[in-house]
Parts: C-alpha cells; sequence; structure tokens
C-alpha cells in the first residue's frame, strides 16, 4: 500500500523542463472538480488534528479539545483565505460560501493566529516531555509529539 | 501544511500512509536512514520542486509578515518549499525512537541510533556535494556549464546547509532528544 501511496505522490504535481505542461493529478483532477480539493484537504487535516489530540494529554479534555479544534479551524480558514488570493477558481460553492462566513479578517492576522497556536500547542508538547507527569504518558506524548505537531500543521 | 499550497495538502494524507506503513515494518537503522533519504527527495519532488529556480515556491513566504524581514521570508520559503522533507524528517524521528525502544528491549543497551542515522545521512549530503564541487570545478571552462550548473549548486547548498545541517541535523536532535527522554 505504501509503494502505491507513493506511486500516486509521484505523479501529483508534474514538474522539470522536459514534461513541463504534461497531465499531472492536481492538473487534470482536482482543477476541473475543486470540491473534491476541499474534501481532501478537510480529510488531511481532521486527520492531523487526531495525531495531535493525543499529544495534549496533560490538560484537561474539554481545553485539549477546545485547543485542538481551534488549532485546525483557524488553519483550515487561514487556507480558505490564502487560496481566495492566491488560486481563486478553486473556491468555489461550500468553500466560498464557508469563506464568507469567516468575517473577512486580514490574511496577516490569520496567519498570526495559526502561527501562534502552532507555537502554542508545541511549546506546550514541549513542556510535557521536559517534566512529565507520569513516565508512561509522557513516552507516549513525547513519542507522538514530534510529527503531528508543528510540523504537520506548520508546513 | 499551512505553509503548502492548497493543491499540495492532500499529498500529506500520502505521506502518512507511507509512513504508517513503514512504521509497522519494523525496520533496522540503516534502512530507516535510507528510505528516510529517498522520501526526503520524491516528497521534495512531489510538492513541486525541481532542480530549476525557477520552481521555488513564493507565495506562502510572506505569511504572517507585514514587511521584509530577511530571516523571517527565508525561514518561511525554506519551510514551504522542503515541507515533504521535513515532514520526513520528524516522520524518521519516530521511526528511530521505536527503534531505540526495541534495541534496548533487545539489547539492552543504548545503541546510538541517532549517530549511526546522522553519520549516513551526513556521507550521503557529503558525497553528493563533493560531487556537484568536482563536476564544477573540471568544467568550469566550458561555455554553458553555468546554465545548468548555477541552480545545481544553489539547490546542493539548500540542501546541505539548510535541509541537512539546519533540519535533519537541528531540529532531528532537538526532537530526538526530546523524545528519548
Amino acid at each position: 500500500m505504501a509503494v502505491a501511496a507513493l506511486r500516486v505522490a509521484r505523479s501529483w504535481n508534474q514538474t522539470g523542463q522536459k514534461f513541463a505542461g504534461e497531465p499531472d493529478i492536481v492538473k487534470t483532477f482536482l482543477i476541473p472538480e475543486p470540491s473534491r480539493l476541499w474534501v481532501l484537504l478537510s480529510l488531511t487535516y481532521v486527520l492531523v488534528s487526531f495525531r495531535i489530540l493525543p499529544t495534549l494529554q496533560g490538560l484537561p479534555y474539554v481545553v485539549s479539545t477546545g485547543l485542538t479544534s481551534l488549532l485546525i479551524s483557524t488553519a483550515l480558514s487561514f487556507k480558505l483565505a490564502f487560496t481566495v488570493e492566491d488560486a481563486p477558481e478553486l473556491v468555489v460553492g461550500l468553500a466560498r460560501t464557508l469563506h464568507g462566513m469567516s468575517q473577512g479578517q486580514s490574511l496577516l492576522f490569520r496567519a498570526r493566529l495559526v502561527f501562534s497556536l502552532i507555537g502554542l500547542s508545541g511549546g506546550f508538547a514541549v513542556y510535557r516531555c521536559l517534566t512529565g507527569s507520569s513516565p508512561r504518558t509522557v513516552l507516549t506524548s513525547c513519542k507522538s509529539h514530534p510529527a503531528p505537531l508543528g510540523y504537520s500543521p506548520g508546513q | 501544511m499551512t505553509q503548502s499550497r492548497a493543491t499540495n495538502i492532500p499529498l500529506f494524507l500520502l505521506l502518512i500512509t507511507i509512513h504508517h506503513s513503514l512504521h509497522r515494518l519494523n525496520l533496522s537503522t540503516a534502512h530507516i536512514t535510507t528510505s528516510s533519504i529517498l522520501l526526503q527527495y520524491a516528497s521534495f519532488f512531489a510538492f513541486g520542486g525541481s532542480n530549476a529556480i525557477s520552481s521555488v515556491d513564493l507565495s506562502s513566504a510572506y505569511n504572517g509578515i507585514s514587511s521584509f524581514n530577511v530571516v523571517a521570508v527565508g525561514v518561511l520559503t525554506l519551510i514551504s518549499n522542503w515541507a515533504g522533507p521535513i515532514y520526513w524528517t520528524s516522520a524518521t524521528n519516530l521511526l528511530l525512537l521505536q527503534r531505540r525502544t526495541d534495541d534496548a528491549a533487545t539489547l539492552g543497551a543504548g545503541t546510538g541510533v541517532f549517530k549511526t542515522h546522522v553519520a549516513i545521512l551526513t556521507a550521503f549530503a557529503a558525497s553528493s556535494v563533493a560531487f556537484v564541487m568536482a563536476a564544477c570545478t573540471a568544467l568550469r571552462a566550458h561555455l554553458f556549464i553555468w546554465t545548468v550548473f548555477s541552480p545545481k549548486y544553489l539547490y546542493s547548498m539548500a540542501w546541505s546547509l539548510g535541509q541537512h545541517l539546519l533540519i535533519n541535523i537541528g531540529l532531528g536532535s532537538l526532537l530526538f532528544w526530546l523524545g528519548a527522554r
């Protein structure tokens, strides 16, 4: 399955001067039907949110769920606003309605909000790694902390 | 994912799938490092990077910055273009930590997993940069060489100084140290 995923990843974007303009997945699959893009994108963000949630174990459940959903929703609204500026043809239908609902904050503000939330969650995870309540929870939270936390939402 | 273009984000789904499969395979340290190198390059090109300087994507370089700031713009450009390799740095770290606990359980001692990893990475980076430098030096008087080799040289600098030193070694050792505590 990994090899199949790798093969799909290889044909995602077509690069290189010899093959420029050749069909790739983005051009032929996503751009004609932008709703597919937003479905996949939301799926990715939801998956990342499930991977972030275990790393915030020290907080009460309500706080950690709230923080995670806040992080994901701000990241999604930033992505929507950014794509409206960058490639407006991709934001149609439901995505444009959602964008209209989020009150027109500037891109600058949204970006800084996302970055500071990521930093906050990352800082909390690092703090838990360094102090640690019980060894077992520290172990699991430290191990799952690096990949999901700053680096997937941040990149 | 904040730094990547919207059309590139579903690629992270695929990368997570690959990482999950690698996790289940229980590889040795050398295998982990080799897979990491290969997948870093593969994901760099899958995200739309190429060996041409024109494919450096500046659309995310100014996220959250109101005026030009060399360091911040540089960092954001690096993160947005090297998003795939950075993901693999932290994913490799998880694989290495699992390897370390497995080794500690069976062999009963710290076996320097991260040092082996860094050694193989450095060998690869050093040899590729050495070959590029040798080619540039040997062909420096050729007529057309610099149209091809200056982007290659710049990318080698970015890969070796940026990705290798800063991210693979710097960030990787930080994550490994945090995870190993």
